[in-house]
């Protein structure tokens, strides 16, 4: 079973608390363990799915993902997608840079693609496609 | 109106000096976790509420190269949708095709001399198929920011705003304003592309 943490609904109810207990300094925070985080980052990441990309609930989600785990690889990526799709270069590439520099077999060849389909690329796109192949072990099979 | 009772398996945990720190709901095929994990006092509660983020790609009206033209949504803001939304997609009017043919005919090709990158101009084209809010991106080849030279950009401008109409989106047999883009592609004085 999957679950998912929905970050408005924490908001509720830090609301309700907040509002129930404020003349309290000590604020409650809970703190995670490493290993919980990077669960955590994982686990919210699960939940972009309900969001139309680019929203401001998803960046929310990726950005609270982001806050867990700075190096998780395909929060990174999904940052790209809503940029890609609407024409903002410098910021397609920085998001799919980070990706590809966390998680280079999962999403070199995916940036290849990118380069090659939206940007006409095909230097750029060849070389990300090298790259993976090398990393795979593919060499010579392409 | 009578209440209603729900019948969705939530289940609350609620701590004596806290309050409510966990809800769950179990479903055959998945489940939502709720945890509270930070309390803030209210005003930090309201400065982050009022954080002013919008969405990735959003366009202000007040702040673009024809801010003052009749311009209009025919639907909310919230409702723009993405070019990509509809099948076919919206966008070029009748064809790319024709669109690289007018710019053949339109656009003098020594305002790109020398010029390499990725000059983009986002747009909304509203449900009659007319076009509005443009505002520019630009990008060196390599992905890096870039300027562009003033006078091709105002032409290219001034090229995309007289044509006369735009592919609508069609959300449920219905067209509907939508955020599109065109994106010059120069390398070294030559227009290599006109994209999505």
């Amino acid at each position: 079973m999957e679950s998912w943490k929905i970050s408005c609904l924490k908001f509720f109810s830090i609301l309700l608390l907040g509002l129930a207990s404020c003349s309290n300094n000590n604020w409650y925070k809970k703190e995670f363990t490493a290993d919980e985080k990077l669960t955590l980052a994982k686990s919210l990441l699960g939940g972009v799915g309900f969001y139309y990309q680019g929203t401001v609930p998803q960046q929310f989600l990726m950005e609270e993902a982001l806050s867990f785990d700075s190096t998780n690889a395909d929060i990174w990526r999904e940052f790209g997608n809503a940029p890609v799709k609407r024409g903002l270069a410098v910021n397609m590439q920085y998001f799919y840079g980070k990706a590809v520099k966390f998680n280079p077999k999962d999403w070199q060849g995916w940036r290849g693609y990118l380069c090659l389909y939206f940007y006409r690329d095909f230097k750029r796109a060849i070389n990300d496609f090298n790259a993976v192949d090398s990393l795979l072990g593919l060499v010579g099979n392409s | 109106m009578d209440s209603t009772i729900s019948t969705i398996p939530f289940r609350f945990i609620y701590d004596k000096s806290l309050g409510l720190v966990f809800s769950t709901l179990e479903r055959k095929n998945f489940g939502v976790k709720n945890e509270l994990v930070e309390q803030m006092p209210i005003s930090k509660f309201k400065q982050l509420a009022n954080h002013h983020k919008k969405r990735t790609g959003y366009i202000n009206p007040s702040k673009t190269l024809d801010q003052n033209s009749n311009f209009s949504l025919c639907g909310k803001e919230l409702d723009i949708t993405d070019y990509y939304n509809s099948d076919p997609d919206g966008g070029f009017f009748p064809d790319k095709r024709d669109f690289l043919s007018s710019f053949r005919q339109n656009v003098d090709t020594a305002l790109f001399e020398d010029v390499s990158g990725y000059l983009t101009f986002r747009f909304v084209i509203n449900c009659k198929g007319e076009a509005g809010r443009f505002t520019t991106e630009m990008a060196s080849l390599d992905f890096k920011p870039a300027d562009f030279p003033k006078n091709l950009v105002q032409n290219l401008f001034d090229f995309l705003k007289n044509r006369k109409e735009w592919a609508t989106t069609d959300l449920n047999e219905k067209a509907t304003d939508t955020y599109f883009y065109v994106t010059f592609k120069f390398n070294n004085g030559k227009l290599e592309n006109i994209l999505p």
